[in-house]
């Protein structure tokens, strides 16, 4: 089965326990504006153009077979009817200004490759993280992915959204060693006004995997003026399940802008900065819900 | 007496000697520093002091070396060395004495066994070593009342014990470690490179004390060793393992660890020798340290390190009683390592290949005659090695010629008085090279610049077919004009040492191969052999400065690769993949030291997490196979703020090379270049 990513990042540490690889699934149901894997939406390949890092060499234009690149103003522009996102431009290109994101594999391929850091991962109790985008939007890939690597004896984490239907969770429920789940909102409007989706499906999932004794990290990126508001909410919700999970406060940064104006895509990010402090003041009233809150900016 | 007038009449000493061996000269020198030389306590002292004779002995040697040693380069070397090709030095330093040897006899002890041990006991050399000795014992006894005047009476007293006895005491041992330090490192002037395993040398005199006795003697200890004035540090080492290859960490480890990490210590680095027993806790305690910006701890295979030494024919014994005598170099137990001799510059010698035997930057024909014409990689690649044997025998021979003279050179009497075998053989370590092993070293420098090089060339030329080699070798001859595109694609594009590529990881191992072949258990002029090594220090930038334009995108004079790590900037993948690069050479081969650095970002390693993280990659670089890895734990925010307000960082440390440096007494352009990296490397 293949399957299309956004990128693969070995050594990562804050993504579950020991050290960890992060295969970023590419495309994602929700739309949030604060979203800092923005090369992660869609879920075709796109080629991001970093102008910052372009020496106008025009290389890209003379390796385009289908001539989709013309230089303008001493910079390539891309005609997207005729661009097949083929990455023969990316493989050339020495300044690294294009990025080519979305990259096919097989399942088993990527498990192999996966596979070269077993020793590493064994060593610190480590492992494989299924992010994204989002992993379970493409569920028969993820479950193969999941399956290989667990046949290697490589544990899996699965970081989402919740966004999935309750049949992909009871497939992956057996294969994850620990779920990074999302909650950004428990207000349906709330939800539906920071991520373009509502939020039935993600309560009903968290409440099943708990049910069904998942071992559960709740992350809850902070974003003042969207959802912040939601806190409390989210620590009420949170307290009345049959389990009490550890939650990470995430603090928003906008760093990704330069990502959203390579990909052509219009920047949603909100024009604000999130100090760890700002971070504290949640993990205090989550705290008052007999909630293990973590200040994502601070601690692990 | 002060310096200047001790140099005069120690070089009428010198002069007045025509024995055609220096033994007996040098201690005649050494007893008259001992009786003649100024020496104060200064107020922090709690263990000895200052004398005012540290450089009279070197500059005695250097001196022979101007006048003896006229013959050494031939006209090709002088061209070679000028290129950056290669060079030979002889090394009257890296060395370890036996300190347990030491500790168990004292200076009464060492003595009695000269008697014991040498064949004839009216020979030159015994009557040397008495001299010296004996003029030990004098010198501690005319120190002592300086001590007692400045109120020093402990010290006093410890002074005149062990001018007659072996120490009792721990704060003796201690003293006896400062005593014998400065004996060799200031009055006979070798370049002494470690204290020995303090753990194991202090636990037997620890026993016998209460813990909190202990406990401030190791501080003050610490304390002190910081202020020793030694080239590069002066290191120690912990842990290891013995015959039986029990792990020998122990709650005198601990507390070396502990004091260490509570006092961060500026001058001071050390070596964790690790076995894989090693306890967890112990390293975990040591990465809570290094993450709190203690970057002067150098992690050791123990295991690698004893199959190098086995490999180079030394006993068991002398192979797990192995010490680390330089950043990273181990000699086994009474060899004289003598780890800085020669050095080669790799990426040049792919640039002679590449020109027929010419240097590309001078033009001069200082390499083998290699024609050029190469229809397969496989015919470059031979042409290569033909390139770095012929190098390697060249820089072999300036170090045999030095080191034939090693008698007219330097003795080194303190130090042979530590080797039972040079006392049986009734000789002085240098003079008549007659330690258990009497090696020699080289250093490969730039490994990394010369495997992408290869690499590029095989792909571009040979695979790809874009240019013909003579089209190519235009371009580097050029320096990249007008060829930015190429040079970036090869940059960021090709395939490159340090991502784990196993095509490009096959070749570094096989170019070690080539070097190990060249090199290890090649016989030198002492009666020993040559030891291969694959650390770089500053010579990278120096052999850059001198090294044309690469294959592997670098641009003429740009620094090499350091160490055994990927060329800056070409490790995209993370520390995991480096370190499947680095473990693809076999680390049995370099015996002489091979180390990686790895720098990361303080944000990487934070928490409980960060800490298991680097345990477990340390634990499976060495299960892999590595032979010594360091790690700087970098903020670049902190380096910024450092730069600029530098009184608000006295004490912060960053690993340079080989050695530990003040950030703030580094120049402003290293200062920038070390942001520059930390900020590539932490994206």
């Amino acid at each position: 089965m293949k399957g299309i990513v956004s990128g693969i990042k070995r050594n990562a540490v804050h993504d579950g326990d020991g050290l960890r690889t992060t295969v970023f699934f590419k495309g994602c149901p929700l739309r949030c504006i604060w979203c800092h894997n923005p090369e992660s939406i869609g879920f075709r390949r796109e080629i991001g153009f970093y102008a910052d890092k372009c020496m106008s060499c025009g290389t890209c234009t003379t390796v385009c077979a289908d001539g989709a690149v013309r230089m303008r103003d001493d910079l390539p522009v891309t005609d997207p009817t005729r661009c097949r996102a083929c990455f023969d431009c990316t493989a050339m290109c020495p300044g690294d200004a294009r990025i080519g994101y979305g990259e096919v594999w097989e399942a088993a391929a990527l498990a192999e490759k996966l596979a070269q850091d077993k020793a590493f991962f064994d060593n610190s109790g480590g492992g494989v993280t299924l992010s994204g985008g989002e992993c379970l939007a493409q569920p028969v890939f993820a479950r193969e992915l999941a399956e290989r690597l667990l046949e290697k004896g490589i544990s899996v984490n699965v970081d989402t959204c919740g966004y999935a239907a309750k049949s992909v969770f009871e497939q992956m429920l057996p294969l994850t060693d620990t779920f990074l789940y999302d909650l950004k909102a428990i207000d349906r409007e709330v939800h539906i006004r920071c991520t373009g989706k509502e939020n039935d499906c993600i309560l009903e999932n968290l409440r099943y995997l708990t049910d069904s004794g998942a071992k559960i990290e709740i992350r809850y990126p902070y974003v003042p003026g969207w959802n912040d508001g939601e806190c409390e909410k989210i620590g009420a919700f949170l307290a009345g399940l049959s389990v009490k999970h550890r939650i990470k406060v995430l603090g928003y940064h906008g760093l990704a802008d330069g990502k959203y104006k390579a990909l052509g895509l219009p920047d949603t990010l909100p024009a604000i900065e999130v100090t760890a402090d700002d971070v504290g003041k949640a993990v205090r009233i989550l705290h008052n819900f007999g909630l293990q809150a973590v200040n994502g900016m601070k601690d692990d | 007496m002060e310096t200047k007038l001790l140099l005069e009449h120690a070089v009428r000493i010198a002069d007045a000697d025509t024995s055609g061996d220096v033994t007996a000269a040098d201690a005649r020198i050494i007893a008259f520093l001992l009786e003649n030389c100024e020496f104060s306590f200064p107020q922090s002292a709690v263990f000895f002091g200052d004398c005012s004779c540290e450089t009279v002995t070197r500059q005695i040697t250097w001196r022979r070396q101007r006048r003896f040693c006229t013959d050494i380069f031939t006209e090709e070397n002088r061209k070679a060395v000028s290129a950056g090709a290669y060079s030979g030095d002889p090394d009257f330093g890296h060395t370890a004495p036996l300190w347990d040897d030491i500790l168990k006899l004292g200076l009464p002890g060492l003595r009695a066994r000269v008697l014991e041990l040498a064949p004839e006991n009216d020979s030159v050399f015994v009557q040397s070593e008495l001299l010296v000795l004996d003029a030990a014992s004098a010198f501690l006894k005319r120190i002592a009342p300086i001590a007692a005047d400045a109120g020093k009476t402990e010290l006093a007293a410890g002074l005149l014990h062990l001018a007659d006895h072996a120490p009792e005491t721990l704060f003796q041992a201690m003293q006896l470690m400062f005593v014998y330090y400065t004996l060799q490192h200031h009055f006979e002037g070798t370049n002494l490179r470690t204290l020995g395993r303090l753990d194991r040398l202090f636990a037997p005199f620890a026993e016998k004390e209460d813990p909190q006795t202990v406990r401030n003697l190791v501080r003050d200890f610490l304390r002190e060793i910081d202020t020793l004035r030694a080239p590069a540090n002066i290191p120690f080492m912990l842990c290891g393992s013995d015959a039986s290859g029990r792990d020998l960490t122990n709650d005198m480890s601990r507390l070396i660890l502990e004091t260490y990490t509570e006092l961060k210590p500026s001058n001071t680095k050390f070596h964790i020798l690790c076995t894989p027993d090693t306890p967890k806790d112990f390293l975990r305690s040591a990465f809570e340290s290094v993450k709190n910006g203690a970057n002067s701890m150098v992690f050791m295979n123990d295991r690698m390190v004893i199959e190098s030494l086995r490999k180079l024919g030394e006993t068991p014994e002398a192979a797990v009683n192995y010490s680390v005598v330089g950043c990273y170099e181990c000699g086994g137990a009474e060899e004289t390592a003598c780890t800085c001799n020669a050095r080669l510059n790799l990426p040049k010698a792919l640039e002679l290949a590449l020109h027929g035997g010419c240097d590309a930057l001078t033009g001069e024909k200082i390499g083998a005659d290699t024609d050029g014409d190469y229809p397969t990689f496989e015919a470059l690649y031979d042409a290569f090695c033909v390139q770095v044997r012929y190098l390697a025998r060249q820089a072999m021979d300036i170090t045999d010629r030095y080191e034939e003279k090693y008698a007219l050179l330097h003795a080194s009497p303190f130090f042979t008085a530590t080797y039972p075998t040079c006392l049986k053989k009734g000789a002085d370590v240098y003079c008549g090279y007659s330690a258990a092993y009497n090696n020699s070293s080289l250093n490969a420098i730039g490994l990394a610049t010369a495997v992408d090089s290869l690499a590029a060339i095989r792909k571009l030329v040979y695979e790809d077919k874009r240019m013909t080699l003579d089209e190519f070798i235009a371009v580097l001859d050029s320096n990249w004009k007008d060829q930015a595109v190429l040079q970036g694609i090869i940059r960021k594009k090709y395939p490159r040492y340090g991502n784990g590529d196993p095509a490009v990881d096959a070749l570094a191992g096989s170019v070690v191969k080539v070097l190990s072949d060249a090199v290890n258990n090649v016989p030198n002029a002492k009666g020993g052999v040559y030891r291969l090594g694959l650390f770089s220090i500053d010579w990278c930038i120096d052999y850059g400065a001198q090294t044309a334009a690469s294959a592997d995108g670098r641009s003429s004079g740009e620094t090499l690769s350091q160490n055994t790590g990927a060329s800056f900037g070409a490790n995209r993948d993370g520390t995991t993949a480096h370190l499947h690069s680095v473990t693809a050479i076999d680390a049995s081969d370099t015996a002489n030291g091979a180390i990686v650095d790895l720098d990361l970002h303080s944000s990487a390693v934070r928490g409980e997490n960060g800490t298991t993280v680097l345990a477990a990659t340390l634990q499976t670089y060495l299960e892999k196979g590595g032979f010594a890895i360091h790690y700087n734990v970098l903020d670049t925010e902190t380096l910024e703020d450092a730069r600029v307000h530098p009184e608000n960082y006295p004490n912060l440390q960053v690993r340079l090379c080989g050695w530990n440096v003040k950030f703030t007494e580094l120049s402003a352009s290293a200062q920038e270049a070390f942001i520059r990296r930390s900020r590539y490397q932490f994206r």
